[in-house]
């Protein structure tokens, strides 16, 4: 008995140094395509001449939803913020999930709501609205006061009333740059057959905010959150920049996307059963484009930035951690069909795999990686100096992709000019591998197991006011 | 023995990869300096420029006597310095005495833009075309028609824009002809750049490609999309309504934007017999257009189509009625209303994406 649990516990270990050799060597070549990528998207942003774009008065309609569930500490920091976008056609609305706070209250004092007759074609199925406002003082300001089922629900009811042929999709507490919308929308038009873009999310913590718009970037005093600030980079500009060399893009994020209208009402909307409806959303977008016509584009532009606060306490960031697992783990379970199935392409061939063997069985093979060198470390099975070079191993891939990370950051987009900055980040691409990553990878661990209990609550994270000292967050 | 060579292969890899590490690492750093480097040195060039800009603005200067304060090996920056005077100001500057005074200013250092125009590298040709047409479209109209031809479409595509944007009537044909190139691009995108040309020369060559049934389905919405931005055309009307009328163009959204156009274009004469046509279509797509164009264009029985169109199985024409009888209502010209044909006529569509 005890020498076939040595014999599982090698095999585990062994299977869990080659999910960390592929999984690493994954990320180094998406991070190599993205600087590809990255350096050619930017040459062709620099010969578009964006400001006679914006200027055109028929520019398409955009309707940007924010659904909001007692989001009274936040919301008016972000409607003011959206006062500075600098595209000259779009309308607001946003969704009253049955906040049991004063958000629908605030939003009638701030904007002077009043009943408004607003038609829908009641295309999705969604929880009871009660009424539909709109501003006496700005009249593309639109509030929708519905029943509480839960976010999803809440963006079906907003695409149910929306009534322009792009939505973009934020949260209550995302800031986007003022020229963020016009961004998104050149890079719908600009690709013909593209059908959801999605921009690149930064995080605010340790900004200065002011006047609606970030003044200054730098790193969070937040340990959690500096360590959030390199975990974005690697993700939006190595990984999902990636995805645009296969058409391959699984995720758009729930904070900042834009669609089109159409083609995800006749996907059928936002999924209510799941907690990772955004992921969801797309991977079924995926699907009913690859079936309906075969020539679409999912894509990533990393341009239009979006800043969104990250969780700085431990608990908050389990429950975030929690639910994307528990989001993606349901999400690809319901697509089942679509992995390694030829008919999907590189989405079938490529992405799902991806996803499914390293995000989602990744926690799992690493946790159990972990079990398996305690056992035999108790049973004196154990090779140190094997387990350091191992150790080493992990330890210096996930430095190099971190590094690689910064390499796009300072090629492309630049946001932390100062030295300090860097040496921070550097430091912290060292330090994430002596806990952290391993703690993200027990919680998505619990994630993976909590995704089949079929809980579809979020958990509340604490939230605070940007300006809450006056300029800086 | 197993064991020790399976050790011996992560040993090396491992030493191999802390090297790849350390270069990465290094390639970071260089970068950062490299950057901080480049960004002081442009902040000094810059607060060197601004003044002898400023200076030219007000007419304290004329353009020939800044022209030897520019160092020669600086006048590359010089000249990127002064494409990024005119990104950085809103459009309605390029129309301003600052801006012809700044293009004056330009003209000497243009050379070098010129010389890139025959670049081996796609991109260096594209700015080059970029900063011709951001400084001085009329003087290199024919290095611009040259790039409009480029195999490169990232070349032809800044030709075709600043072509557009600086439009005369010799163009017309030329860009009428390439748009073609650019079915990448959604059609609404296109027709916006296309709205440039002047009406007057281009829309006759506009109708054609929409009535040309051999011509892409896509090639065919730009062109309408454009007509539907220009001022009244009546002389194309009844081209246009005969195409909307006839049996053989299957097509709905271009029997769609015809009608847009006509509306547009308030076409009295021949709406009337369209908007009946499309309100007993068999396509619910038309129906609804019909009856959006209803409440823009009421005429003697708009009242009684209107609420055959409430009980309209569909639930789109249905909408489209509703929201037309209520705009006649109240008689105004609420931009939300506006938005809904636009929105639903990509619902009708079988094929929106893909026009």
């Amino acid at each position: 008995m005890t020498e076939l649990l040595l014999t599982l516990a090698t095999g585990v270990s062994y299977v869990m140094v080659f999910y960390f050799v592929v999984l690493n060597t994954a990320y180094l070549i998406q991070g190599l395509c993205s600087i590809a990528l990255l350096k050619k998207h930017y040459q062709q942003l620099q010969v578009s001449d964006l400001e006679r774009f914006k200027q055109d008065n028929d520019l398409p309609p955009v309707t940007l939803i924010i659904p909001a569930f007692n989001e009274e500490t936040t919301l008016q920091d972000t409607l003011d913020n959206l006062h500075q976008q600098d595209y000259p056609n779009y309308e607001i609305l946003i969704v009253n999930d049955g906040s049991t706070d004063m958000t629908l209250e605030l939003l009638t004092q701030k904007f002077a709501l009043r009943p408004a007759l607003h038609l829908n074609p009641n295309c999705l199925p969604t929880a009871p609205v009660k009424e539909v406002y709109r501003s006496e003082k700005y009249a593309h300001i639109w509030v929708i006061d519905k029943a509480n089922k839960g976010k999803s629900d809440a963006l079906n009811a907003a695409l149910n009333y929306c009534q322009t042929p792009y939505f973009c999709v934020m949260d209550a507490d995302t800031i986007l740059e003022p020229y963020a919308l016009t961004r998104m929308v050149f890079a719908m038009l600009t690709e013909r057959n593209t059908v959801a873009v999605s921009g690149i999310l930064r995080i605010l913590n340790g900004c200065t905010f002011k006047q609606g718009v970030v003044e200054k970037v730098k790193l969070p005093q937040n340990a959690l959150a500096a360590l959030q600030v390199l975990e974005y980079m690697r993700s939006f500009l190595a990984s999902r920049m990636s995805w645009n060399l296969s058409r391959g893009s699984l995720i758009i994020s729930g904070a900042f996307g834009l669609f089109s209208h159409a083609t995800v009402v006749k996907a059928g909307g936002y999924d209510t059963d799941t907690v990772g409806e955004d992921m969801e959303l797309v991977v079924r977008l995926h699907r009913y484009c690859r079936q309906h016509k075969p020539d679409y584009f999912i894509r990533f532009v990393p341009d239009p930035v979006a800043w969104t606060q990250c969780p700085e306490h431990v608990w908050d960031l389990y429950l975030q951690r929690e639910r994307w697992q528990r989001g993606l783990v349901q999400s690809l379970i319901k697509h089942l069909p679509m992995l390694l199935n030829p008919r999907y392409g590189s989405v079938g061939m490529v992405a799902m795999p991806f996803f499914f063997f390293l995000e989602m069985l990744g926690p799992v093979i690493e946790v159990m990686g972990y079990f398996s060198v305690l056992i035999l470390f108790l049973a004196h099975q154990l090779s140190w100096v094997y387990a350091l070079s191992i150790l080493a191993l992990a330890f210096t891939m996930g430095f190099l992709v971190s590094v690689m990370a910064l390499i796009l950051s300072e090629r492309n987009t630049r946001r932390f000019q100062d030295r300090e900055s860097l040496w921070q980040l550097m430091g912290w691409a060292l330090v994430e591998n002596l806990g952290y990553r391993q703690l993200l990878s027990l919680w998505r661990f619990s994630g993976t197991f909590a995704a089949f209990s079929r809980k579809t609550h979020w958990g509340a994270i604490r939230r605070q006011r940007y300006q809450r000292q006056e300029t800086s967050f | 023995m197993l064991f020790t060579s399976a050790f011996l292969w992560i040993l090396s890899f491992l030493f191999a990869l802390i090297l790849v590490t350390f270069a990465f690492a290094m390639v970071g750093i260089f970068l950062h300096f490299r950057n901080e480097h480049k960004a002081q040195v442009w902040k000094s060039r810059e607060a060197g420029w601004n003044p002898l800009l400023a200076k030219l603005y007000l007419g304290q200067c004329r353009p020939e006597d800044l022209w030897p304060k520019i160092p020669a090996r600086e006048s590359l920056f010089f000249l990127d310095y002064l494409v990024q005077q005119v990104e950085r100001n809103p459009l309605s500057w390029r129309s301003s005495e600052h801006y012809q005074r700044l293009c004056a200013l330009a003209v000497p250092y243009l050379k070098q833009a010129e010389k890139k125009m025959d670049h081996w590298q796609a991109f260096q040709r594209a700015r080059a075309a970029d900063t011709l047409g951001k400084l001085a479209p009329e003087l290199h109209r024919p290095l611009l028609r040259q790039a409009l031809a480029d195999q490169s479409l990232q070349v032809a595509g800044v030709a075709f824009r600043a072509l557009l944007y600086h439009a005369d009537a010799s163009d017309c044909q030329r860009l009428v002809q390439a748009y073609q190139r650019f079915e990448q691009c959604q059609p609404l995108y296109i027709a916006l750049l296309l709205s440039h040309l002047p009406p007057q020369s281009a829309a006759v060559l506009l109708v054609s490609k929409a009535l040309d049934a051999h011509c892409s389905t896509w090639e065919r919405l730009v062109a309408l999309q454009t007509l539907e931005k220009w001022p009244p055309q009546p002389e194309y009307a009844g081209a246009l309504a005969a195409l909307a009328l006839s049996e053989d163009d299957a097509d709905v959204r271009i029997k769609g934007l015809l009608l847009r156009v006509l509306l547009r274009w308030q076409c009295d004469d021949v709406l009337k017999e369209v908007i009946l046509a499309f309100a007993g279509h068999a396509s619910d797509y038309l129906r609804a257009y019909a009856m959006y164009a209803l409440g823009e264009y009421p005429f003697a029985q708009h009242v009684e189509l209107l609420e055959l169109g409430l009980s309209d199985a569909s639930r789109w024409v249905a909408m489209e009625a509703a929201q037309s009888l209520e705009r006649l209502e109240k008689q105004s010209t609420d931009k939300q209303v506006s938005f809904s044909l636009l929105s639903y006529s990509q619902h009708y569509s079988q094929d929106e994406l893909f026009v």
